[in-house]
């Protein structure tokens, strides 16, 4: 009887201790995945990519039912914002034909801009059931360019950064993550370059938090808010979201923008991952 | 040569599944403030522990545990804890009740609302999150808890018409 109950004992102390090592050991953010692991999650993305063709077929259905139902009111708004496109369109393009030449006249044709990229299209195949953490399983990974840190954005904006990779997949964190390390360098482009940091999201409301601004410069809502490319990890120019409300922070030190994002968290579907271009200085570390 | 490889499909397939549950719930339910957690593999689990063989729903609680961190939440270890912990709490209460259907459903809700307060609890001490007592409890149990008995309607039958077969299946041989 006793050596068979100490022997209960020692196997669950033992199990109890391995597992408190596996937690510390994996819970640390900037880690590079292990063999074993990439080779579970490559096994199961491959069985998840072949389910999820039908999957994408039941989504865009439902889909199409659903904007059935809104589809006179949303030509309506649509209509509407398209009478600008032309102009906008028309001075996009002569300002960036006054850029390249202003740039030749430099002498700077071979550098890379800080907005230049290069785009990885993928697909999203699972996201994360537990919804403690925002994470979303797409079916690109390291033999298709995709390195740890890249920027992953919708058509419609950023949602998020590659969080680890293996060999075929690899899984993104959300901008709407709760992590302590989900930090993105972004700046307002008005009058003058206005810089700060994406400090974490508000759940209520759906805001992402734009913190640490300088309190003596004016922020008006609607301004567009983008990555800033400083961090030598996103490059910039990348649409984030727009300014609702500002509000005071830090006793009056700073202030805080509500910024709406342009990119839907919820509707995920097709993801562009962006490989930054331009050089980027030695920052090491795993937040921007 | 089939009957071996039934099982671990099957619960390849749930963990699958479970990824793409959120995909499938249609975006106005995403938005609002509740959290719909599916925990079918875990429920798939209790079944097998109940009528195919207790000691076998351990060992593969322990390896789905393992699996379901590995693939979607990538901090090893408090998932591949819970679920061999609660399979183990729940055969030694279904060695002394006779296993009902309907027994059965209802200590597997009361091992997922274990299981959602251990997740609570795991995250509130080691990751840090801002979800209080009371909205974990309005926007995530509740709902989350009305979500699995949904699968357990849908799903019970059937589980345990499946480990029954087999099981007999494999008194026969």
């Amino acid at each position: 009887m006793t050596p068979f109950r100490n022997k209960r004992l020692i196997i669950l102390l033992g199990s109890f201790i391995i597992l408190v090592a596996l937690i510390g050991f994996s819970i640390r953010g900037d880690r590079k995945l292990t063999l074993p692991e990439q080779f579970v999650k490559d096994t199961v993305g491959f069985v998840q990519m072949v389910v999820d063709k039908p999957t994408q077929y039941v989504i865009s259905f439902i889909d199409s039912i659903q904007n059935m139902r809104n589809m006179y009111e949303e030509n309506r708004r649509l209509k509407a914002r398209l009478d600008g496109y032309l102009s906008v369109s028309q001075k996009v393009a002569d300002l960036e034909a006054e850029n390249k030449e202003l740039r030749e006249v430099l002498g700077k044709t071979d550098e890379k801009k800080l907005s230049d990229f290069t785009p990885i299209q993928a697909t999203v195949i699972a996201r994360n059931p537990d919804q403690w953490n925002d994470y979303v399983i797409i079916n690109r990974g390291e033999t298709d360019g995709i390195k740890v840190n890249m920027a992953v954005m919708t058509a419609q904006g950023l949602i998020g950064r590659i969080k680890s990779v293996s060999q075929f997949t690899s899984t993104v964190q959300l901008l709407s993550d709760g992590s302590r390390t989900n930090r993105i360098s972004a700046a307002i482009q008005g009058d003058e370059r206005i810089s700060g940091l994406i400090k974490g999201y508000a759940e209520k409301g759906n805001y992402l938090l734009f913190t640490s601004i300088p309190s003596d410069t004016e922020i008006k809502k609607g301004q567009i808010v983008a990555t800033s490319g400083l961090s030598g990890v996103f490059p910039s120019n990348l649409v984030i979201g727009t300014v609702e409300k500002v509000e005071e922070a830090d006793f009056g030190l700073t202030q805080t923008a509500y910024v709406k994002p342009a990119a839907d968290f919820y509707n995920i579907n097709h993801v562009i991952v962006v490989e930054r271009l331009a050089p980027s200085g030695d920052t090491g570390g795993a937040s921007e | 040569m089939k009957r071996i490889f039934l099982l671990p499909l099957l619960f390849l397939f749930l963990l699958i599944f479970e990824g793409s549950f959120v995909l499938l719930l249609p975006a106005s339910v995403m938005r609002s403030d509740i959290i719909l957690v599916p925990h079918i593999m875990f429920i798939a689990l209790l079944f097998m522990a109940a009528y195919y063989n207790p000691k076998t729903a351990i060992y593969y609680a322990i390896v789905c545990g393992f699996l379901y961190e590995l693939v979607y939440v990538e901090i090893i270890g408090s998932y591949a804890l819970a679920f061999p912990l609660i399979v183990y709490l729940f055969n030694l209460v279904m060695k002394v009740l006779h296993p009902h259907l309907l027994i059965v459903a209802f200590f597997a809700v009361l091992a997922n609302i274990l299981m959602e307060y251990y997740r609570y609890g795991f995250i509130l001490l080691v990751q840090g999150t801002t979800m209080t007592h009371h909205m974990f409890f309005t926007q995530r149990l509740i709902p989350t808890i009305l979500l699995n008995i949904v699968f357990l309607i849908i799903c019970s039958y059937f589980f345990k018409k499946l480990f029954s077969r087999l099981k007999a299946a494999e008194e026969e041989m």
